[in-house]
This record gives structure tokens, sequence and C-alpha cells, in this order.
């Protein structure tokens, strides 16, 4: 394994001439997102060492351009990454080769102490479905190379999109082995579903990794409460080299499910007895750190508590992802969250889970995309879900507590041909056919949801255990269930989708080879999934 | 170590200047003008020792019309230790974020007087820190230098589990441990000593209330163990427990650290829970 606070070195290019670097240095000006208002000073100098351990990332590509991200941090472990309060000048490349020797956009964004020393940088004026090669410079320090991959144009017919699904990385459960081997696929994005950080402890060794080089400080231990903590949170996960390996080899699109902000909180209820307002302003702090970590684009950029997370990223005429947020709107847990049976609230339709104005968003968008695919990329699960128990029990903090909700987004499905929808959250693997009514298993299948397992979540995991065959027994609609840990792949094509559950051995080890442990086919015009 | 509390004074003054130089709010948006400062309490006593630390209050006030974004930086005395130096929030209008900053001087720290200062923007606030040997007790597990788990739920770290409140009715206010790794068994806690102790005795309380009923959470199988020169050896073991406190006694002997494994608790078997450990 390569030691935590080193990038990996694949792509690293300080070999590189360094008179071909940056010619087009200084002749544009950075698009960056961060406003020039009254600010921190800028520095006069470079950080002295290494500012940039913590990797670079892009994401949610468009057919002109993509989201660059990396944040200096030549202490990532300290207050402000070991830095002070001033902001640093950062230049930029992206390149159409690996060498950078046709560097076609450069240069210089600002590292803002405001925002923790993140960079983002709204790239435009690329070519559609074009592969881009990209790295940042501080005085003499160079970031390694990231590559990324833009949108097809809005009118092209692109024959497939290739894909991958991940959620749920918990720092302490184990190594993020998954994405070492996701960043070795051919892909087009990664749609990461939430859970990337978690707000519990961490000890000095990494939890179960037991990684005695981490010598992760004290700070670690406390709960995430203010901003200062959840940046330190985001500089540890950033500062494994198998995550660094997969944000640089692909773009991402992301969204959060709870962890982000605290466990299984809904919009304002916090999960735990602390007052609504100390809630409000620990989740404002959450999502600024989540905004400046992840390569998001302005209009995803919080004011205070609220962040407009749910947006839409098109692949020509071929797909449309609808990016949810089922955290920040819902409606608080009905019947007092966990399993429940017999629970009329959670159909009431005053409910919801994507609150009312997202939904209606999302419904509009599905039937208006006019694409031969919808793909929802969301959080929780959408399929009925019994926990045995007559009547069954159901689990309050999924779509099972939201139906009327659910019933609008399948009753749209059902009208508009292609719908997938991609789940994360349980850490468990799933594959299930989606109808309007969960009560009438024979009616056809108006779309189909695709669950991905956690990248390292609960830890080792089996193929299956005694709960989940269970379920497969309570609920048929379920086609495949798996307690490994991996991602899926995807790939669609203009009228099926495949999907490959990648899994895991073992994540308390690093080093688990790869395997797929199914696939199944679903074709557009006619939903349901069978085996490839 | 630096005998002369001036001393120490004049260095910590060096080193706030240097940091708090050129401070600026985390937010740009509007500067952190009317930000009110205020810590508690004026003087903090503490024993030395990783567990018997206390904390300072920091609470920011936003004073202002509009919501900002405020920091407070805290500087020590280099033979204290605070966990935590930075505290960055959102501040909604009228509105006042209190943080606790843990301090802690380690087993072997000199008695004496120590400084604290928190300064936000152009305000600063200085905290005198008195720190004394830790007060006689049967209990040796108040003595211990380092006390550390295989794991710890935020909220429920080492410390709550030696802090003398043996309450279960305090389990959830950070008053004993749990580890962090659900349904993974086994797990840990330890404690170490500067010097060798001689050991007899360990009581374990572990929870007891409504919401944490023992039958249900409870600690079920644990070992205790002591560090020896051939390795770990098991001085008394318990299995299947249903109490909420279980006393374990073994002959008397020297040792420097001793550890609890845990392999299983009660009905949810998920998290091992400690609310008070104590060593005689």
């Amino acid at each position: 394994m390569l030691p935590p606070h080193r990038p990996a070195p694949d792509l690293r290019v300080a070999a590189l001439p360094r008179r071909a670097l940056f010619a087009l240095g200084g002749a544009a000006l950075a698009t960056a997102l961060a406003p020039v208002a009254a600010s921190a000073a800028v520095a006069a100098a470079a950080p002295r060492t290494d500012p940039f351990l913590l990797g670079v990332a892009s994401g949610d590509p468009l057919p002109d351009g993509v989201v660059l991200w990396t944040r200096l941090a030549p202490r990532p472990f300290e207050p402000m990454g070991g830095l002070p309060f001033v902001s640093y000048p950062v230049q930029w490349q992206v390149a159409e080769d690996l060498a950078f020797s046709r560097v076609v956009r450069s240069g210089t964004a600002t590292a803002r102490a405001e925002y923790g020393h993140s960079v983002h940088v709204d790239v435009r004026g690329l070519k559609p479905g074009r592969d881009y090669f990209y790295r940042f410079r501080a005085g003499a320090h160079l970031s390694r190379v990231g590559r990324t991959r833009t949108a097809p144009a809005a009118s092209a017919s692109p024959h497939a999109l290739r894909f991958a699904v991940a959620s749920c990385q918990s720092y302490t459960d184990g190594f993020f082995t998954a994405y070492r081997h996701l960043a070795a696929e051919d892909l087009d994005v990664v749609f990461f579903l939430g859970d990337y950080m978690y707000e519990g402890a961490v000890n000095s060794v990494g939890g179960v990794r037991m990684d005695t080089s981490l010598q992760l400080p004290d700070v670690f231990e406390l709960a995430t409460d203010t901003l200062d903590l959840y940046r330190l949170r985001y500089a540890l996960y950033h500062s494994d080299p198998d995550l660094q390996a997969a944000h640089a080899a692909v773009p991402w699109v992301l969204t959060w499910d709870d962890h982000e902000v605290q466990d299984n909180y809904a919009a304002g209820v916090p999960r735990f007895d602390i007052p609504a307002d100390d809630f409000l302003v620990q989740r404002a702090n959450a999502y600024r750190a989540y905004w400046e970590n992840l390569p998001l684009r302005s209009p995803q950029r919080p004011t205070g508590a609220d962040m407009r997370l749910h947006r839409r990223i098109r692949f020509g005429d071929l797909a449309e992802a609808h990016v949810l947020d089922t955290r920040q709107y819902r409606s608080d847990q009905a019947c007092g969250d966990g399993l429940r049976a017999d629970c009329a609230d959670r159909a009431d339709p005053r409910r919801s889970l994507l609150g009312t104005a997202q939904r209606g968003w999302l419904l509009d968008g599905m039937a208006r995309s006019g694409t031969r695919w919808n793909i929802l990329a969301q959080q929780v699960m959408m399929t009925e879900v019994r926990y045995g128990g007559q009547p069954p029990r159901l689990d309050m903090d999924k779509w099972d507590g939201y139906t009327a909700d659910r019933r609008k987004v399948l009753q749209t499905a059902g009208r508009v041909p292609g719908t997938v929808v991609l789940t994360g959250d349980v850490h468990f693997n799933y594959a299930a056919d989606l109808r309007v009514d969960f009560a009438a298993p024979a009616s056809a299948p108006v779309a189909v949801e695709l669950v991905g397992t956690s990248v390292s979540s609960a830890g080792d995991g089996t193929d299956s255990t005694p709960g989940l065959e269970q379920q497969r027994r309570d609920n048929p609609h379920l086609r495949f269930a798996n307690a490994q840990r991996g991602y899926i792949r995807c790939e669609l094509t203009r009228s099926t989708l495949r999907a490959d559950y990648r899994v895991l051995p073992y994540v308390t080890r690093p080093g688990a080879p790869i395997a797929t442990r199914a696939s199944f086919v679903s074709h557009r015009d006619r939903p349901g999934l069978g085996p490839a | 170590m630096d005998h002369k509390p001036a001393h120490r004074l004049a260095a910590l003054l060096a080193i706030v200047a240097v940091t708090v130089c050129g401070a600026a709010p985390a937010a740009a948006d509007p500067p952190a003008a009317g930000v009110r400062l205020t810590v508690d309490p004026q003087t903090l006593p503490i024993a030395t020792g990783q567990c018997n630390g206390g904390r300072l209050l920091v609470r920011l006030t936003n004073t202002g019309p509009a919501p900002v974004y405020a920091d407070a930086v805290v500087t020590a005395s280099e033979a204290l230790h605070l966990p935590r130096r930075l505290v960055s929030t959102w501040l909604p209008a009228g509105y006042t974020r209190t943080v606790a900053i843990p301090v802690v001087a380690a087993t072997g720290t000199t008695a004496g007087a120590y400084a604290v200062a928190v300064t936000s923007g152009e305000q600063r606030v200085d905290v005198p820190v008195t720190v004394a040997l830790p007060p006689p007790s049967p209990n040796l597990a108040r003595f211990a230098a380092r006390v550390s788990a295989s794991s710890s739920r935020a909220g429920f770290l080492v410390c709550g589990a030696v802090d003398g409140d043996a309450d279960p009715t305090h389990w959830g206010n950070g008053t004993g441990w749990a580890d962090g790794t659900g349904r993974q068994w086994p797990d840990w806690y330890q404690l170490t000593w500067d010097t060798p102790q001689r050991l007899s005795r360990v009581d374990i309380a572990t929870v007891n209330s409504a919401e944490f009923p023992t039958a249900r959470y409870g600690l079920r199988d644990w070992d205790v163990q002591l560090a020896t020169a051939g390795g770990w050896r098991t001085v008394a073991s318990v299995r299947g427990n249903t109490a909420a406190t279980v006393s374990s006694t073994f002959p008397a002997q020297l040792a420097d650290t001793l550890r609890i494994v845990t392999y299983a608790a009660n009905t949810a078997n998920d998290q091992s829970r400690i609310v008070e450990l104590t060593v005689g």
C-alpha cells in the first residue's frame, strides 16, 4: 500500500521538462468561481512545501467544459491545512495530451483562505466528448495530473455512456481499494451518491485500517460540528491515495446523503437532541465544507444553511442525469424513523422526500428531457423493502417512508420510457424492478433501480447474510442482493442498460482484487432486470 | 522544561502575535465586524493526566444584522495540549455559537501557572490555567498517563470511562466510552501508567438505563489483561454478563498497562459500552 499522504505516482509529471510548462501562463484570466470581493490578503510567496497533497478532481462535465478542483494544504491535518489566513494564486492548465504539449486553456485562480484554500475553476471552451488533462501550479510546486472528459454535444447521438456508481466511504471502516480498480475502468463519469465523509470520531490509526503511519492528531476524535473540523475530515479523506486516483481519472458527479452533516438528519431536524438553531448552523458549516472540497460549480455554493445541489447533467440525446437531494428538503421521518409497520403517515401526501420544488423540477425534467434515458442519481432505496412481520416493517428513512413522492415519480416513469434509478446509502448491492404499485407484482415494471454497495462502510462484508436471504424471500422484486464492498459499472446504449456489480473480498486490508459478482441487463422499452 | 511562568507567557505572546497577524474571517462575505468573543471560565484549574483536563467554552456571537463567518484562534503555553485550536463557523444574525475547547496537561507536567489566549479579529481573551497534581484517590485509573482504545465513537471518547461519573443515566453526555466499529469484535480499552502499579481489581460499569438497558446494550463478554514481559496475560474473564456493574479481582501484581478486551455485548451486540472503569 502507498503511504497515505502521497498521491499515487502514475500521472505525476514532475519529471517533465520545466521550460515547457506554462508557456501560456498569465495569458488568460481564470474563471475562478470564488467572487473576488473583499477578502484575505494574497500571499507574496507560494507555500514552501508541496501544497498539493490532497489531489485534484474534476466534475459536472458539460459539452464545452468541466469544473476543476484542488485544495492547498501542505500540512493537511493542521488547522487551515498548515497555511496562514492568506490567499494564494494558483495557475492551472488544460491540455489535450498527457505531456501538456497542446495546452488549450490556462489561467490563474485564487485559493482563497475564506474557502479553506480550495480552488474551483469552471473551464469552458473545450470540445464535446473529449478527454483532457489538467494540472495546477503554486510557485515551484506542481500538482499531479488529472484526466477528465467533457460531455457529448447536446445534439449528439452517442451510442453509449459508461459510468460507475459509488457511495458510502467510511474511512475508518476500511481501505478505498474499490477506487484503485474504478480508476482503471474506461468510464465517462462517476456518480457518487452520498456519504462521502463520516462525521464521527477517527482514532490515530484510522479505525480498522490500523495504519500506524497515519498518526492522526486527536482533533479527529472530536465530532464534527464547526467548519474547521469538517474541513479536517475532508483533508483526511482526500489524503487517501486510492480516492485521489479515482478523482484524477474521471469526472465525478456528486450528491450527498446524511453523514456529510449528521446521521439520518432530515432537513432542519437533527437525529440527536440538539436545538434546531444549532443544527442549522452545523448544517451550514457542513454544506460549506462539502462545496469547498468537491468539484462543484458556483450555483452549488451554499448560502448559509442552504445549498442547491440538485441539478442536471446531459449526455447528448442518450441520457439526462437528474441529480437529487433527498436530505435537505425532506419532511421529518414518519412514525419516529426506523423500521415501522402500519405507519399511515408514510403515505401522507403533505409529506415529501424531495420537497415540492425539487419534486416539480424532477417530474418536469423527466417528462421534458427528450433523451433515450433518464438517470435519477439519488441516495435512498426507492423500491419497497419489507423487513419481515405482518403487516411488514418498512424503513421510514427511505422512499418507503414517503410513498406519495414515490408514486408521482414512478407514474412519470410509466409515461417516459428509460428511467434508471441509482441509489446508495445501505451498504448492500441490490437490483430491483420498480412498479407503480408494489402490491401488484404481476404488473409491468416501469423502471429499474440499481443500488450500489458501499466503497468501505461496514467493513469487509460477505456475499450474503441471513438478513439478506430473508429479504430476498420477503421481496421477490429484488433480483439480487449482496453484502460485499465495491461499485457498479454500467453501460447505457441506445436501447439497453447493462450493470456489472463489481465486488471486493475484503477492505480491512489493502490490495484486494476485484471481480464481477453479477451482471444484469434491462431494455429501455421493456424495463425489467434480467441476467446479462 | 521552563519553570518560569513569565517566560512561558512571553513565548506565548510571541506565538499569538505571529498567528493572529493577518487573521481574517472564514468568509469574505461581510467582514465579521459585529462578532463578540467571550470565554468561560475566566480561570481554568486542571490536574495533570490525559483525562484530568478541563475545557473552555468559546462563544462567538454575531451582534450584527446579517449572517457572517467568524473564526476564533486559540493559543496556549507549550506544556498544554489543546486538541483543537481553531473554531470557524457560520453565525446567523443574533446567534451565539458555543464550542468547547479541551485543555489537557500531560502526566508529568510541572504544576504551576500556564496560559491560554483566545483571539477573534481584534478581540482577545486571556485565561490563566492552573495545573496541579491529581488529588489522591484509591482509583488508579485517575492517574493513568495514557488512555486509549481500539476506536471510539464521537461523543463517547476514552476519557468518559475514567471521568469519575459512573451514573448510567448520564450515558449520552460523553461520560462513557463506546467503540466506533458497529458489530465488529473484539474491541479494547487500555490504561498505561508512567510507573508500574500494583493491580488487583477492576470494576466495570456498563450501560443501565431506560434507553440503554443492560440486557440489550450492556457488555457481555470481556477479559482483563495485563502487559507482561511475555505479552498480554489474562487475569480475569467475564462471560455472559447481564449485570450493570461487575468487579473482577485477581492476585495483585505489578504492571504498567492494563486493558479490557471485549468480545460481545448483549442482544443488540453492536458496540462496547463502558460507563466507568475503576482500577485498584
